[in-house]
């Protein structure tokens, strides 16, 4: 019994530091993850300031979170803070106050994308997410910005990403359409000062917009119908 | 998603290992504890055990929660506070166990009042006027006990109000801080700190005074950030202990033994001499659970509880053990910084760092190098109200962790 007793002690003892020691550590050595929820630039300089806290202190003091040398931004002059519905920004009782798109604001004010915010003479910009987000978000606006061709028939979809497109029979046109009776280069749609244009190539079965044969170069609008034979798009921009 | 760099530890062995140490517990408390009183240890520990089950399985499985190491810590220590009181004090063991399960529900209930920091700032003032109402209510009512008055009877039990305020303190002070550091004013708490500090002085509970002040400081500091006053208060405070030694002069009569336990080795400095000797005599593993002679001292489970732990678990353990209370500090600052709220930040700092200046007044009190004041160790010491308390500080220290709680229904 005593011999057991005697264990006792080392096995108490290893046993306590063994969870102490790991959780010890574990806390010691995990911290958060810097997250990039939103990004301030200056519009200034675009210099860039990574908001990863829940709370952001802007102001004058080298205590805040982002700190200016203009001495129209008081030492503690706003709080951008991130809450259950979204970003704000708070005024914490600055002199020159904070400015939304050029409004000011009473306490505090909710966020936007792309909102401009003006701390005394300081202008901000401010995103949402962080700059590769907000890089994809461009990438994918201007995705979205650009017009296509939606194939009637099947809901196939032409983005009109590029300076013009081709359309016809022949191997490598942008849109091929395997039917006899369309040419090996039935037509084009090109951009030109920002406007989309399609034009024919002179071939046997005229190209059609809103049913109406073309001859020459004709801009394109939303909502308009190429057909080409039995083949339908419809232009989206 | 996880917020953290790295990962956290694992619940299931850690957990194992956890139950393993206070099985072992048991079976050394059994085999030592008397006849009428093995029964009583085993439903304690058993139920204990229990209950550690149910709240990591509701809050792992249930909330879907992540990094347990704050409650492990908590569970562990809880365990070995809980193995010296039923080895010193077999029949007071149930009782300690109530403690202990009121305490969880406590650490339940803090973390979800501080879910809404809403509901937090409009209940601050309540909170407030029922903290002071409580210590004025013991100031008059409280019967002298071990020269403090801070003991209140109700039937059989004996509670502590001066135990259950440090909670409201540190929620209270921090949520004087109302609009997102714009109003630095310090004067609400200060009025406040000064009402709970008055009343704990002239309850003659001084140690917990100086908890208080001390979590005053830090709340002043961190909301603030403001040296000057700071200081202004401290020198005000310096002064004004300075006044009360000068015309009460018997209070200073309370720490006449510190410095000089050796000279009286068998009166005043009684308790101190024999934890130092017997600290010592535990070595680095310690002689066993129950087996330690520090336990026949006065108040050996309380106030010189630290020194069981020396004798019966050994240095290396103690040292372990105030390790946690350290780490606990540095989780709350490391975390401070990405907390979804400065009211969060500060709540947590001032949460570890109440609990490692009681546990460093504790360990330095008994060993001399600070006067004995009386404060107990956090999680280890005997005392319901001790213990409720400690839990729910624990509460306030969890709350700094985003993935503590759901964000926009989504937990982090």
């Amino acid at each position: 019994m005593a011999e057991i007793e005697y264990i006792m002690r080392y096995v108490l003892c290893i046993l306590a530091i063994a969870v102490i020691f790991n959780c010890v550590w574990s806390l010691i050595r995990l911290k958060p993850d810097k997250k990039v929820y939103a990004l301030l630039v200056d519009m200034a300089n675009e210099k860039q300031y990574p908001i990863n806290c829940y709370e952001t202190s802007v102001g004058r003091s080298r205590h805040c979170d982002v700190v200016f040398t203009n001495s129209t931004v008081s030492r503690s002059h706003a709080v951008v803070a991130l809450r259950k519905d979204g970003f704000y920004v708070f005024d914490t009782e600055s002199k020159t106050g904070v400015y939304v798109n050029d409004e000011k604001i009473e306490k505090k004010k909710k966020l936007q994308d792309g909102d401009i915010i003006a701390f005394g003479t300081a202008f901000m910009k401010f995103y949402m997410g962080s700059e590769a987000d907000r890089d994809i978000k461009h990438e994918k606006n201007e995705k979205e910005l650009c017009p296509r061709l939606v194939n009637i028939m099947d809901d196939t979809e032409f983005d009109l990403d590029g300076d013009f497109i081709t359309i016809g029979r022949e191997a490598g046109s942008n849109i091929e359409i395997s039917a006899r009776y369309v040419s090996r280069r039935q037509a084009e749609i090109f951009k030109e000062k920002n406007r989309w244009y399609i034009e024919d190539f002179g071939s046997v079965v005229k190209t059609t917009v809103n049913g109406e044969k073309i001859y020459s170069p004709t801009e394109l609008r939303d909502g308009d119908v190429i057909k080409i034979g039995d083949f339908a798009f419809l232009y989206e921009e | 998603m996880n917020i953290l760099k790295g990962k956290n530890v694992n619940l299931a062995i850690m957990l194992f290992v956890v139950t393993l140490f206070e099985v072992t517990c048991l079976f050394t408390l059994f085999q030592k504890a008397e006849e009428q009183y093995k029964m009583n240890i085993i439903i304690t520990m058993g139920i204990y055990i229990l209950v550690q089950y149910a709240y990591f399985f509701g809050a792992k499985i249930i909330l879907k929660r992540k990094g347990f190491e704050v409650e492990l810590i908590a569970f562990l220590l809880t365990a070995i506070g809980l193995s010296v009181t039923l080895s010193v004090y077999p029949n007071l063991a149930v009782k300690q166990l109530i403690a202990v399960l009121i305490g969880i529900c406590g650490f339940i209930f803090v973390g979800w009042l501080l879910r809404d920091i809403d509901r937090i700032m409009f209940l601050r003032v309540p909170i407030a006027i029922c903290a002071v109402g409580l210590l004025a209510f013991t100031l008059v009512f409280a019967k002298l006990t071990n020269g403090a008055k801070n003991w209140i009877y109700i039937g059989g039990l004996s509670i502590q109000p001066s135990e259950l305020v440090k909670v409201a303190f540190i929620i209270v002070g921090a949520a004087t801080l109302e609009r997102l550091q714009s109003n630095r004013s310090l004067t609400k708490f200060i009025v406040f700190a000064l009402g709970c500090v008055g009343c704990l002085f002239l309850m003659y509970d001084f140690g917990t005074a100086l908890i208080f002040f001390f979590t005053f400081i830090v709340i002043s500091f961190m909301r603030s950030g403001d040296v000057r006053t700071i200081a202004l208060v401290c020198t005000g405070a310096f002064m004004g202990g300075l006044l009360v030694l000068i015309f009460k002069p018997y209070v200073a009569n309370r720490f006449a033994a510190y410095g000089h336990v050796w000279e009286n080795f068998d009166t005043s400095g009684f308790q101190q001499t024999r934890t130092m000797i017997y600290s010592a005599a535990g070595g680095l593993f310690g002689v066993g659970l129950g087996n330690g002679k520090l336990r026949g001292v006065y108040a050996a489970t309380e106030d010189l509880v630290f020194g069981v732990i020396c004798e019966e678990f050994g240095m290396i353990m103690a040292g372990a053990i105030l390790l946690s209370y350290v780490a606990l500090l540095v989780y709350s600052i490391r975390h401070s910084k990405y907390a979804r709220s400065s009211f969060y930040a500060i709540v947590a700092c001032a949460a570890s760092a109440l609990m490692l200046f009681q546990a460093s007044l504790n360990v330095f009190g008994v060993n001399d190098i600070l006067p004995l004041t009386g404060v107990t160790l956090p999680f280890i010491s005997r005392g319901g109200s001790s213990i409720m308390c400690c839990w729910m500080l624990m509460g306030l220290i969890k709350s700094v962790d985003r993935s503590t709680y759901k964000f926009g229904g989504v937990r982090q």
